[in-house]
């Protein structure tokens, strides 16, 4: 609601900010102030537009990504901006746990949601569905990054992603699943919970 | 092989799997505590994740009657055999397959109808005196039996602290003690192989009453460890 009410105010001083922009010459840079969203020009009125930030996979490639696209999403990342630790001008941020696949997978992940957070519920639903429409390899290392990354949404969609995966199954099947070799029980244990519950088998 | 990399979850991103199910439904936490030790030993830890519901808080220290049992006592149906419905001598001159499908309705399985347990219930069908007794009971309708004669809602439920209740003193009250043991097959939630009537104890609410061909409309009957079977049936429309 507040963001609601920051927007609102901002459309108000559009028709000013718009005078304002022309008079100090500030032009559109590739195609993002052309956009008209407000928090875009209010960016642009603070001085920092689309601010990037450097991050590095674990194959030391560099992907340049919008600085609010990550603080919003990432605790990790805005810990590190918040603090001071993270120097625009020279650094990048290492991230020797994620490679560039999974690396980039997130940042589309963090990017439309920032970009797309006004879209209705089941377009979101439909794109994440979309998105996470990968091998068990994959849903592992994106789990494993939106956790490293704190990445609060994301993992919520992953653990309701592999939930759904063990909801209903046998106890058999989620052992295949969890590739569960050895469960523990004694013979006995096991041969007791068969006979408790033979329907879950 | 791709799957091998879940095995290598941490305990907090498990919890957190585990708290995406249904709380209130007590069969997740039948299965997942089943698959490995594991998983068994984070359910215990995290027992707020996965209820089981009411009446396991009122049992921290009972070994008679463990969160399995408390857990099995929500969604396993005792059967027409302990609910006292059938006896094992058996039902006749059956065809065979009639008996194969009685045979599977005579013990425990798995519970058509609701999977809560509710003190409420419990207080609707204890007498008047024994209201202060805390007994959890299903939720109505029960598991729903169509058997020739009627229909047979069987409820299965659980005393708390079942040694101190005034049910457990008129059970145990002087000479007609033996009258009011019964066999119904043993308790089908824990090895107690005796049972006791509490209709013919007159721990039943009175208003109950007899269908014409003599049986009860409610019967139940409970264990030396507080377990009950029983089963509700409809009322006679005309008296």
């Amino acid at each position: 609601m507040e963001l609601l009410c920051i927007r609102q105010w901002i459309s108000g001083l559009l028709p000013t900010v718009k005078k304002w922009l022309s008079a100090w010459c500030i032009k559109p840079v590739g195609g993002a102030l052309v956009r008209q969203e407000p928090e875009y020009i209010l960016l642009a009125l603070m001085g920092s537009p689309l601010k990037k930030i450097m991050l590095c996979s674990s194959e030391k490639e560099i992907f340049s990504v919008e600085e609010q696209v990550m603080v919003q999403h990432s605790v990790i990342i805005n810990n590190m901006i918040e603090d001071g630790s993270y120097n625009h001008e020279e650094s990048k941020i290492p991230l020797d746990c994620v490679d560039s696949k999974t690396l980039k997978k997130v940042i589309d992940y963090c990017t439309h949601h920032t970009h797309h957070h006004n879209d209705n519920q089941e377009d979101l639903e439909a794109w994440d569905a979309q998105f996470l429409n990968v091998d068990s390899n994959g849903l592992y290392d994106l789990l494993m990054a939106a956790n490293y990354l704190e990445i609060r949404n994301l993992l919520d969609l992953i653990y309701g992603t592999i939930k759904n995966m063990i909801k209903g199954k046998k106890i058999d099947e989620i052992r295949r699943i969890f590739n569960i070799k050895d469960h523990g029980f004694t013979p006995e244990e096991e041969e007791q919970n068969r006979k408790e519950y033979p329907h879950f088998y | 092989m791709a799957e091998a990399l879940f095995s290598y979850l941490s305990d907090d991103i498990l919890v957190s799997i585990f708290s995406k199910l249904d709380g209130s439904d007590p069969r997740h936490r039948a299965v997942l505590s089943s698959v490995c030790t594991r998983f068994c030993s984070l359910l215990r830890q995290h027992h707020r994740l996965l209820l089981p519901l009411p009446p396991s808080h009122h049992f921290p220290n009972d070994s008679t009657n463990t969160p399995e049992i408390l857990l099995k006592l929500h969604f396993c149906c005792p059967g027409l055999l302990h609910a006292g419905v059938v006896s094992e001598s058996g039902f006749g001159s059956e065809d065979p397959i009639g008996k194969r499908r009685k045979l599977c309705n005579q013990k425990e399985h798995l519970a058509s109808g609701v999977w809560s347990l509710s003190r409420e219930q419990g207080s609707k069908l204890l007498a008047r005196q024994f209201r202060d007794d805390c007994l959890y009971i299903c939720d109505w309708p029960g598991c729903l039996h169509l058997e020739e004669k009627r229909k047979y809602r069987l409820f299965r439920g659980v005393f708390v602290d079942f040694k101190e209740t005034r049910v457990w003193k008129a059970l145990n009250d002087g000479k007609n003690k033996v009258k009011r043991k019964v066999d119904v097959g043993g308790c089908a939630f824990c090895k107690s192989e005796e049972s006791w009537d509490l209709h013919s104890a007159f721990c039943l609410r009175r208003v109950f009453g007899f269908h014409d061909d003599g049986e009860p409309v409610v019967r139940a009957f409970v264990c030396d460890n507080g377990h009950v079977s029983g089963a509700w049936t409809d009322v006679p429309m005309y008296s």
